[in-house]
C-alpha cells in the first residue's frame, strides 16, 4: 500500500513581499492509499497550496513531499488531479477526454478507447461518450473529470473542491458517487472543501487548516462515509444525532480559530 | 460589414442584439441582411443617379452599367493579355503561397515566443522590428535580394502576413488555461506532450483569427507587390487600367477584390466553426 506524505513542508511565495507569513508552515501529513482525507479550512488557509504540493505543481520551500519514501519532484500519473473547474479539454469528446492520459502513455487508439469506455460506464456516462464537453452539465463534467483522472491508474486522487461549482442537489448526489469511486478503485483520496457537511460525509479523516500561516490545527477521524458504503443512506446519516453533533463541534472549532485570529 | 450567414454569429454584435438579449424580447426585428442589402441598393442608386445626370464625369466615375459591362468584357476577352480568371488566379496563387509560408514560419515562431523565455527573447525584437514597417518600404530590398519574379512578390506578401500570424499564435499560447496544462502534467505529460496536446489546440482559435488578419494584410500588400514586373494579377490589372485611365476596369477590379476578400472571410468563419467549434460555445 502506497503512502503520500508531506514532511515538515513549508511553502513561501517569494518575490513581492518577503515579510508575508508562509502560505503553509511545517505541515506534516501522511495519507495511506486506503484513506479518504478531507482538508477543510477557511479561505487563505492554504488548502489549495497543500494540494498543489501533493500534486507536485509547486515545490516546498523547505521540507519534503514523498511518495512511498521517494521524493516527489513534480507532477506524476500516480497522483491524478481533479479540478474545481473540471479542466476538461473542449476540443475532445467526453470519451477522448477520458482516454487522454492513456494517449500520453502511448496506448493504441483501440486499447485506450476500450479502457475509456469502461471508465465512462463506471461513472454512469456511457451514453455521453461522443458528446462534446460543452454539451454536458456541471455534474456530468465532473464525472468525466474523475473518470479521466482514474484513467491514469493513479494511486492517489487529488481533488480541489470538485463539487464546489455544482448546485446543491447535484452536489449531494455526487458525494455518494465520490465514495463509490473511492471504494471501487482502491485509490487514496485527498479532497479540499469548504463544506463541513461534505467533509464529515466523505472523510475517513478530516484535516483542519488555519490561516496565517497555513497550518494543521486539528485532525478528526470519522466513519460516516464507510457507514454509507455499508448501506446507510446519506439522508439518514445527515440527520443522525451523531452527525449533527460532530457538525456543530467542527463548526465551533473553525469559528473559534477565526476569533482567535481576530483577538 | 455585418452581413450574417445563416447559423453563424454576426461578425460584430450590434447594439440591437445586445438590447434584445438583455430584455428577453422575442419579437423579430428586420433581419440584418435586409438592412445591409437596402444600404447597398441605395448606394447603387445614388451612383447611377450621379453618373446618368452627369454630376460626375465618366472619367472619374463611370456608371454602374459601364462597370458591369467592363466586368463582362474582362471575363470574356480580358484586359492586358489575360482574362479576369487568369488575373484572379495569379493573385490567389500569390496570396495562398504567401499564406503557406507565413503559417509554416509564423506558427512555430509564435509557439516559441509564447511558450519559451528564450524564444521570446530571440524572436520578439525581430517581430517588433518587422511589424510596424509598411511593405512598400522593404519591397525594393526584397526585389534586390530575390529578383523581380514570383519569389519576391510572395516574399513581400508573406512578410506582411508574418507579424499577425506570429503574434496571434503567441497570444493563443498564453491563453492556454493553467488548469488544462496542470491536468496534463498530473497525468504524466512531458513538456513536448503538453505543447502538442494542450498548448497547440488551445492556441488554434487564436491562430485562425491571426490567419484572417493576415489575409487582410495580404490583400493590401498584393497590389503593391504587383506594381513591379508583373504581367498578371488583380493589382497589376488595376494599375495598368489606371495608367490608361480606363476607370471602369479600375472599379471593376476593386469590386472583384472586395468580393474575393469577402468570400475568404465567409470561408474562414466556416472553417473556424468546423475546426474550433468549442471557441464560440464554451
Amino acid at each position: 500500500m502506497s503512502v503520500l506524505s508531506l514532511e515538515n513542508a513549508t511553502l513561501r511565495y517569494t518575490g513581492v513581499d518577503g515579510g508575508h507569513p508562509p502560505v503553509l508552515a511545517s505541515v506534516d501529513l501522511s495519507i495511506d492509499q486506503d484513506e479518504f482525507v478531507v482538508v477543510i479550512g477557511r479561505s487563505g488557509s492554504g488548502k489549495t497550496s497543500l494540494l498543489n504540493l501533493a500534486a507536485g505543481f509547486v515545490k516546498p520551500s523547505s521540507g519534503r513531499v514523498r511518495l512511498d519514501g521517494a521524493p516527489v519532484t513534480g507532477p506524476g500519473a500516480e497522483r491524478a488531479v481533479v479540478f474545481q473547474d473540471d479542466a476538461l479539454y473542449p476540443w475532445l469528446t467526453a470519451l477522448d477526454n477520458v482516454a487522454f492520459p492513456l494517449r500520453l502513455r502511448g496506448f493504441s487508439r483501440a486499447d485506450r478507447l476500450v479502457r475509456a469506455r469502461t471508465l465512462l460506464d463506471q461513472v454512469g456516462l456511457s451514453d455521453a461518450a461522443e458528446r462534446h464537453v460543452w454539451e454536458l452539465s456541471g455534474g456530468m463534467r465532473q464525472r468525466v473529470g474523475i473518470a479521466r483522472a482514474l484513467a491514469s491508474s493513479p494511486k492517489f486522487l487529488l481533488m480541489d473542491e470538485p463539487l464546489g461549482a455544482l448546485d446543491a442537489l447535484t452536489r449531494s448526489r455526487m458525494q455518494g458517487f465520490l465514495l463509490d469511486v473511492w471504494q471501487a478503485n482502491g485509490v487514496g483520496a485527498l479532497l479540499i472543501t469548504h463544506s463541513i457537511e461534505e467533509a464529515l460525509l466523505l472523510a475517513t479523516r478530516i484535516i483542519v487548516l488555519a490561516p496565517k500561516p497555513g497550518r494543521i490545527t486539528s485532525e478528526i477521524f470519522t466513519t460516516f462515509g464507510r457507514d454509507h458504503l455499508a448501506g446507510t443512506p446519506l439522508s439518514e446519516i445527515r440527520s443522525s444525532p451523531a452527525f449533527r453533533r460532530l457538525q456543530d463541534e467542527l463548526t465551533a472549532l473553525i469559528h473559534a480559530e477565526e476569533e482567535g485570529i481576530a483577538a | 460589414m455585418s452581413i450574417s450567414v445563416e447559423g453563424l454569429p454576426p461578425i460584430m454584435p450590434t447594439v440591437q442584439d445586445i438590447d434584445r438579449q438583455s430584455e428577453g424580447d422575442t419579437s423579430r426585428p428586420l433581419p440584418l441582411v435586409w438592412i445591409s442589402l437596402a444600404t447597398i441598393t441605395a448606394l447603387l442608386f445614388l451612383w447611377s443617379l450621379a453618373s446618368s445626370y452627369g454630376f460626375v464625369s465618366p472619367l472619374f466615375l463611370p456608371s454602374p452599367v459601364a462597370v458591369y459591362q467592363a466586368l463582362e468584357s474582362l471575363a470574356v476577352t480580358g484586359f492586358v493579355d489575360a482574362t479576369l480568371a487568369q488575373h484572379v488566379g495569379a493573385s490567389l496563387l500569390r496570396i495562398f503561397g504567401a499564406l503557406a509560408v507565413a503559417l509554416v514560419v509564423g506558427v512555430p515562431a509564435g509557439l516559441a515566443i509564447g511558450a519559451s523565455r528564450l524564444g521570446k527573447g530571440i524572436l520578439d525584437p525581430i517581430v517588433e522590428f518587422l511589424r510596424p514597417l509598411p511593405p512598400l518600404a522593404y519591397l525594393p530590398l526584397v526585389i534586390i535580394w530575390l529578383g523581380i519574379g514570383e519569389a519576391s512578390k510572395i516574399a513581400v506578401i508573406a512578410l506582411a502576413m508574418l507579424p499577425p500570424v506570429i503574434l496571434s499564435t503567441a497570444t493563443g499560447v498564453r491563453s492556454a488555461s493553467a488548469d488544462h496544462v496542470n491536468a496534463a502534467r498530473s497525468f504524466g505529460a512531458s513538456r513536448l506532450q503538453v505543447l502538442r496536446h494542450v498548448i497547440v489546440p488551445s492556441a488554434l482559435p487564436s491562430i485562425l483569427t491571426g490567419t484572417r488578419i493576415a489575409l487582410g494584410a495580404g490583400w493590401s500588400t498584393l497590389v503593391a507587390a504587383e506594381l513591379v514586373a508583373a504581367t498578371r494579377g488583380l493589382g497589376f490589372m488595376i494599375q495598368s487600367a489606371a495608367q490608361f485611365l480606363v476607370t471602369d476596369v479600375v472599379i471593376a477590379g476593386i469590386i472583384v477584390i472586395a468580393a474575393v476578400a469577402f468570400l475568404f472571410e465567409l470561408a474562414a468563419r466556416l472553417i473556424e466553426r468546423w475546426l474550433v467549434p468549442w471557441s464560440t460555445r464554451r
